[in-house]
């Protein structure tokens, strides 16, 4: 069971993006990061665990070339080994700052090149992996940065090419130290999964086809891949041979949320038909097949959801955005 | 954010433009033999909805529109939909246009919202055109422009993927971003401290981007005013009483026949350092509004 906590104000509403709140717990100073993109602008916040707001403070999007003030796709904290950067996503380029947001470490460009002028120029989908960031692009190219221990010596080492079409999102998890471990999952607009391993060059090990469905958002886990689609779908694969182990029908309108707590297995699954649903995911001692069951279901009420992420790595609380709604909402279970 | 986001915007709000006017125009209607010169008969109605249509569907119009582009400022497509309601003999007074705006911007927002899947968009569309085809169906060439869209639409989003029509989606729903009127209670009790300087300003931009051929109104409107409200008293309790944070700030343009305002103008430009870029948001829709006053 879950209630309902205090909900945290924002200054500016949700933009409807999928993905879009991302959270970081800083268990050495108690305290709760949100960020949450507006528009032109992301918030990024901090709160007492109670939830009262603490500080605030917004972000534009880097101007560059055109007429109108860009547009934000994403924002996502990205936990390296030796720090924590903030980075800003938009139509313009690729935004990194230090884990408070006070200083802009480093600004990459996206060059529009020969695309047509019938597509959006964009960047999307946000993960670390060891000491690299990697984000997605609208043609479908993975760029990879490596990151220094401190200071904005950033270097793009690598441009991964895997997809076709704009990616939607990236997820990672440690390498569990074997060789050729899957650390690394890219999902795009087609629904297709790549799935890599990291490096000094990254590799690519698999390709799970899309079935025409975007796939907005993807998980990775102690090997299995879950991804949630545009038709209500979460579907759970084995990383390593992208065999498809269990297929939910689990939301009525398109997902646009995932979240994983660690340290318990749990899925979060966040929907456009204005549910919010836990699983656990574990895996069969005898087959080694993936298994899930169904924890909770929270509904929303009258909420475009657009982002959810847990607040703790057991999976014990919730936090969500939702189209036009000025605040976090956030659950916690009893 | 995507680039052909346009003209799936501005013809549903047409559409939905067209469906209020329709209802109000029937709901004021008197039988031809009994009205008077100054009321509004079925010949009207139908009138000034094949003048709006036919306007809406120009085709070139409707070629600049289709063209891969951003999405104009909302103070822009405001202005455009200001002309179009007045592409006819039928005038709407400031507060029975912003009303007309907010129910249409209004009901269109909830039909995206409510739909299932980002590529039902394009059906809604459609929904609006069948309905237009409606209103013209005495009128074949009206009609043949209508039916030219339809096969531009089919041509211009038949083929893509559910990822394009889900960036469409979103970027709508970015502009329709915390718009959040109530379109039953448009009654609030706040003052409005008019700015004479930004009325200048205004009536100035709408010079610079071409003046349109307006007859300046003298004393009383002659004979054809279309009211939004039940009362006239009503209609003007809402313009005094719609707060600042809702005023559209139309472009309103008015021939420049006033000395004594020309005077003042070229005061008050004499004073504009022009140090700075125009205002973005007049360049953009500048063409189409252009291409509105030659219509």
């Amino acid at each position: 069971m879950f209630r309902r906590e205090r909900s945290i104000p924002l200054r500016g509403s949700a933009a409807a993006l999928c993905n879009n709140l991302s959270v970081l717990q800083l268990p050495a100073c108690n305290l709760m990061h949100y960020a949450v993109v507006h528009g032109p602008s992301a918030q990024l916040l901090s709160a007492a665990p109670e939830g009262v707001p603490l500080a605030q403070r917004q972000f534009h999007a880097k101007e560059g070339a055109g007429v109108s003030p860009p547009l934000i796709t994403q924002v996502h904290w990205c936990v390296l080994p030796f720090r924590v950067l903030l980075v800003l996503t938009s139509h313009r380029g690729i935004q990194m700052y230090e884990s408070d947001g006070s200083i802009m470490v480093y600004w990459h460009a996206l060059d529009s090149g020969d695309t047509s002028s019938v597509q959006a120029v964009f960047a999307r989908g946000i993960a670390a992996s060891g000491h690299f960031i990697c984000v997605g692009t609208w043609t479908g190219r993975v760029l990879v940065f490596d990151i220094p221990a401190k200071g904005p010596n950033i270097v793009l080492s690598e441009e991964l090419a895997g997809h076709q079409t704009p990616v939607t999102d990236i997820a990672t998890e440690p390498a569990q130290g074997q060789d050729s471990v899957a650390d690394m999952v890219t999902a795009d607009d087609s629904g297709l999964l790549c799935v890599w391993r990291s490096g000094s060059e990254f590799t690519l090990l698999t390709r799970i086809p899309g079935f025409g469905i975007p796939c907005p958002s993807v998980q990775l886990w102690q090997g299995i891949i879950a991804a949630g689609y545009g038709n209500g779908q979460v579907r759970l694969y084995e990383a390593t041979t992208g065999t498809l182990h269990v297929q939910i029908n689990a939301h009525a309108r398109a997902i646009c949320a995932l979240d994983l707590a660690p340290e318990a297995g749990k899925l979060l699954s966040a929907a456009e038909d204005t549910f919010v649903h836990i699983w656990k995911l574990s895996r069969s001692p005898e087959s080694g097949y993936i298994e899930v069951e169904h924890c909770h279901g929270e509904c929303i009420s009258d909420t475009q959801v657009c982002g959810a992420r847990f607040c703790d790595p057991t999976g014990s609380s919730f936090a969500v955005t939702g189209y036009d709604l000025a605040e976090i909402l956030r659950y916690s279970s009893v | 954010m995507s680039v052909r986001t346009l003209p799936l915007l501005f013809l549903n709000l047409g559409g939905e433009m067209l469906y209020i006017l329709d209802q109000r125009l029937r709901a004021q209607n008197i039988p031809g033999d009994k009205a008077r010169k100054d009321e509004w008969t079925e010949v009207d109605r139908k009138r000034v909805l094949n003048d709006i249509i036919s306007t809406m569907f120009n085709r070139k119009f409707m070629e600049e529109l289709f063209k891969p582009q951003e999405l104009y400022s909302k103070k822009a497509l405001r202005t455009v939909y200001n002309r179009l309601a007045h592409a006819s003999i039928m005038r709407l007074n400031q507060a029975s246009m912003d009303k007309l705006y907010d129910l249409m911007t209004m009901a269109f927002k909830y039909q995206v919202l409510l739909c299932p899947r980002p590529k039902d968009v394009l059906l809604v569309t459609f929904n609006h055109l069948d309905a237009i085809k409606g209103f013209i169906q005495d009128s074949p060439t009206i009609l043949q422009q209508v039916d030219e869209t339809f096969r531009q639409l089919t041509e211009t989003y038949g083929t893509l993927s559910a990822g394009e029509f889900q960036l469409i989606r979103q970027t709508l729903l970015i502009f329709f971003q915390d718009l959040h009127i109530r379109t039953m209670q448009l009654f609030l009790q706040e003052n409005i401290v008019p700015n004479p300087l930004a009325k200048e300003e205004l009536n100035f931009l709408a010079r610079l981007m071409g003046g349109m051929e307006i007859k300046k109104p003298s004393g009383p409107e002659p004979g054809f005013r279309l009211n939004l409200f039940t009362t006239d008293e009503e209609e003007e309790h809402a313009a005094l009483s719609r707060p600042e944070e809702l005023s559209y700030e139309i472009i309103n343009i008015q021939a420049m026949q006033d000395q004594q305002r020309k005077e003042e103008l070229a005061r008050i430009m004499g004073e504009f350092e022009i140090a700075e870029q125009p205002r973005q948001s007049s360049s953009k829709g500048d063409d189409l509004l252009a291409m509105m006053d030659e219509l």
